[in-house]
């Protein structure tokens, strides 16, 4: 099992009432102080060098836009950082965004860089984005999906194709195609894919044998879309297995119970631990983002089934005062460690709660997110080293026990299939009971 | 007596187009809005008393199904012009409701003669030279239209979760072609200033809140003749909150 180091960088301190009355998005960057941007680009990026040395094997970066939570609006650029500092790690970017960026060749040149410099070591993930970063870059949601499939075609061509040679498609038009600097791992750099629940991305993932990594989705609507990407894998013509498959889970551990629940509660603040839920629905989903289908699936798959609030609920106008006492409340860490949302303990605690959704699940990659909350620096060097020292070693233990291969110890779509018409679950729905 | 309204279609290049279509005499075009309402109102029943009212449902929009290669609202222009060549009506007066008043302008822009009279309503197309038209796609659709009344009791009876599906799928598409430039047109005005348009009518809701009411004076000096009729204590959709006002001003002008 490959595990990797995820941190979505937020920016803190900032007023909590304020994104608990705006959102996540959209608050004016009148509050943001270089100063502290300066100190904490830095120390983020120190952060991930320690998480190498700390034993995990790869640093996931992401990338959102005029997000408060996220400081990676131009991954690119600490992937690039991080393939010079770091020596072993893969560099996983889960994931650009091909759709905003404006350039798709100019995107394929960057990660054709990252990856020369790295020694190979990129993963590339491409991602349609969400609303906002639709908002934020001026790209029309209406053209999202179909702009998001033709530029990971011209990438991929770009990455492959010997130039120069010409693309003139519905969105995207360049006469002379021929970028000098090429990735060192051939055919291109392993892709993966993040998602939310849409099945259109997991069908696209199991079409081109790309792992799906599923970004704390709950568990049950999880194992049906484990289960769509087996069954489109043995209409393409492979079984799928644990490589092909990758899930990301908060988790904040402390020496003690209590230290932890202590980091845990920081979690909250600002509404932060509800993350996509403090965006208000019509910045999320701007006209023309997704079809009517796609609206209705995404709207139930983040009704939390164990009885928390929903998540994409009209805003309106509320008392924030009331909403803040509900939001950093030890109730609310309930409800999110009740569903799963986000594991809280000593190492020896929350591997037993971790085996569970691995023993549902089965992911050849299980990606640990650290804490969005406002820890400083020493806390979270703290935080990466105990996991380095008392959890990671486990989580192999198990991985190698429960035969969860990773993508790099088994190419994905390479598994034979008995019959085009039996296919084995990779999830496994009964190990729900245990939840 | 009540006017039988009945829901047609014509095939535009092998693409079903719907309309509404009732009343008989000289043909009266009304393009909807970005709401997409295809629904028959009283002041279109007013209309159909004297006039053969066809309200066709752009591609994209109500029951008629997109179009893909529709990209621009000039492309959509040139749908509805060959919409009433294949009903074999070469010249046409028409109402254009914000949205649908772009694609009326646009319209002109390319072929002025098609229409004898134009009404635009609060159109969008081009950009104001004072203030900004509102982002309507930073607002959910039930926002928009309270922003978009200026009366909140309006807003009662016209939101219904009945048409909410439709309301979305018809600004999704309005998203897709308005994006960028945003909602308007910028070769619009030159090329609506030397088309030698008919008279025209432009109408505004003096409280509109989300294109400036001074746009209506920049239509005007585009337009070769043009006046101006605005309704007071409306929003940017007079036909909703003025509905009588604005069936009195609109036939007023089209009997001139």
């Amino acid at each position: 099992m490959h595990i990797a180091y995820f941190s979505e960088r937020p920016y803190h301190p900032l007023d909590e009432d304020l994104t608990i009355a705006e959102g996540i998005w959209g608050i004016s960057n009148r509050h943001f102080d270089p100063v502290v941007g300066a100190r904490l680009y830095n120390e983020y990026l120190d952060q991930a060098v320690r998480a190498e040395e700390a034993g995990y094997d790869g640093i996931v970066l992401n990338e959102h836009h005029g997000l408060v939570t996220c400081m990676g609006a131009v991954a690119n650029i600490e992937a690039a950082i991080l393939a010079r500092i770091t020596k072993r790690c893969k560099i996983i970017m889960l994931g650009n965004l091909p759709t905003t960026v404006g350039n798709p060749l100019r995107l394929a040149e960057e990660l054709a860089e990252i990856d020369l410099i790295s020694g190979g070591r990129l993963v590339s993930g491409f991602v349609r984005g969400g609303g906002t970063e639709q908002l934020s870059n001026g790209s029309n949601p209406a053209f999202n999906r179909e702009l998001f499939l033709e530029a990971h075609d011209f990438i991929i061509k770009a990455w492959t194709t010997p130039g120069p040679f010409r693309h003139e498609g519905r969105h995207l038009h360049y006469r002379f195609v021929n970028p000098w600097a090429l990735p060192l791992q051939k055919p291109h750099p392993p892709i993966w894919v993040p998602g939310l629940v849409s099945p259109e991305t997991v069908r696209f993932c199991a079409e081109r044998r790309y792992p799906y990594i599923a970004l704390s989705t709950y568990l049950e609507p999880t194992v049906d879309l484990w289960d769509l990407y087996c069954e489109t894998a043995a209409q393409a013509g492979y079984q799928a297995g644990p490589e092909n498959f990758g899930y990301l889970q908060k988790v904040i551990v402390g020496e003690t119970e209590d230290e932890a629940r202590e980091l845990a509660m920081l979690e909250l603040q600002g509404g932060r631990a509800a993350a996509f839920g403090a965006i208000k629905p019509e910045f999320m989903f701007p006209s023309g983002y997704n079809s009517k289908g796609a609206s209705s699936r995404m709207a139930r798959q983040f009704k939390n089934p164990k009885g928390g609030p929903e998540l994409f609920v009209p805003r309106g106008k509320f008392d924030v005062a009331e909403a803040k006492k509900t939001i950093n409340s030890p109730e609310q860490l309930k409800i999110l460690e009740d569903s799963y949302r986000i594991i809280v303990g000593t190492p020896a605690g929350v591997i037993s709660k971790i085996k569970k959704i691995l023993d549902v699940l089965r992911p050849g990659v299980f990606i640990i997110r650290h804490s969005d909350g406002w820890l400083d620096n020493k806390s979270r060097m703290k935080t990466i080293d105990l996991i380095g020292r008392e959890l990671i070693p486990g989580l192999k233990e198990i991985g190698d026990r429960m035969g969860l291969v990773s993508p790099f110890e088994r190419i994905p779509g390479s598994r034979p299939l008995n019959s085009p018409e039996s296919w084995e679950r990779v999830a496994q729905v009964g190990a729900l009971e245990n939840i | 007596m009540t006017v039988a309204v009945t829901q047609e279609q014509v095939l535009i290049d092998d693409v079903p187009c719907s309309f509404l279509a009732a009343g008989s005499g000289e043909p009266l075009l009304i393009l909807h809005d970005e709401l997409g309402d295809i629904e028959w109102r009283p002041w279109h029943a007013e209309l159909a008393k004297r006039r053969r009212v066809l309200i066709p449902a752009s591609p994209g929009f109500g029951v008629s199904a997109p179009v893909e290669w529709i990209s621009s609202v000039r492309d959509l222009a040139c749908f509805h012009a060959r919409f009433l060549r294949e009903l074999k009506i070469d010249r046409v007066d028409v109402i254009g409701l914000s949205f649908g008043g772009w694609i009326a302008a646009e319209m002109a822009a390319n072929c002025a003669s098609q229409f004898a009279r134009m009404v635009l309503v609060a159109p969008f197309g081009i950009k104001p030279r004072i203030g900004d038209i509102r982002d309507i796609f930073l607002m959910s659709t039930p926002e928009y239209l309270q922003a978009s009344l200026n009366h909140s009791e309006n807003f009662d009876r016209h939101w219904s979760p009945q048409l909410s599906a439709s309301r979305e799928e018809a600004r999704a598409e309005v998203a897709r072609l308005g994006w960028s430039p945003y909602m308007h047109n910028p070769s619009l005005p030159h090329l609506l200033k030397c088309a030698g348009t008919g008279p025209a009518l432009v109408i505004w809701g003096e409280r509109d809140s989300i294109i400036p009411v001074s746009t209506a004076a920049q239509y005007c000096e585009i337009l070769s003749n043009a006046k101006i009729g605005t309704l007071a204590n409306c929003g940017h959709h007079p036909e909703i909150e003025a509905d009588v006002e604005f069936s009195r001003l609109v036939r007023s002008f089209l009997v001139e």
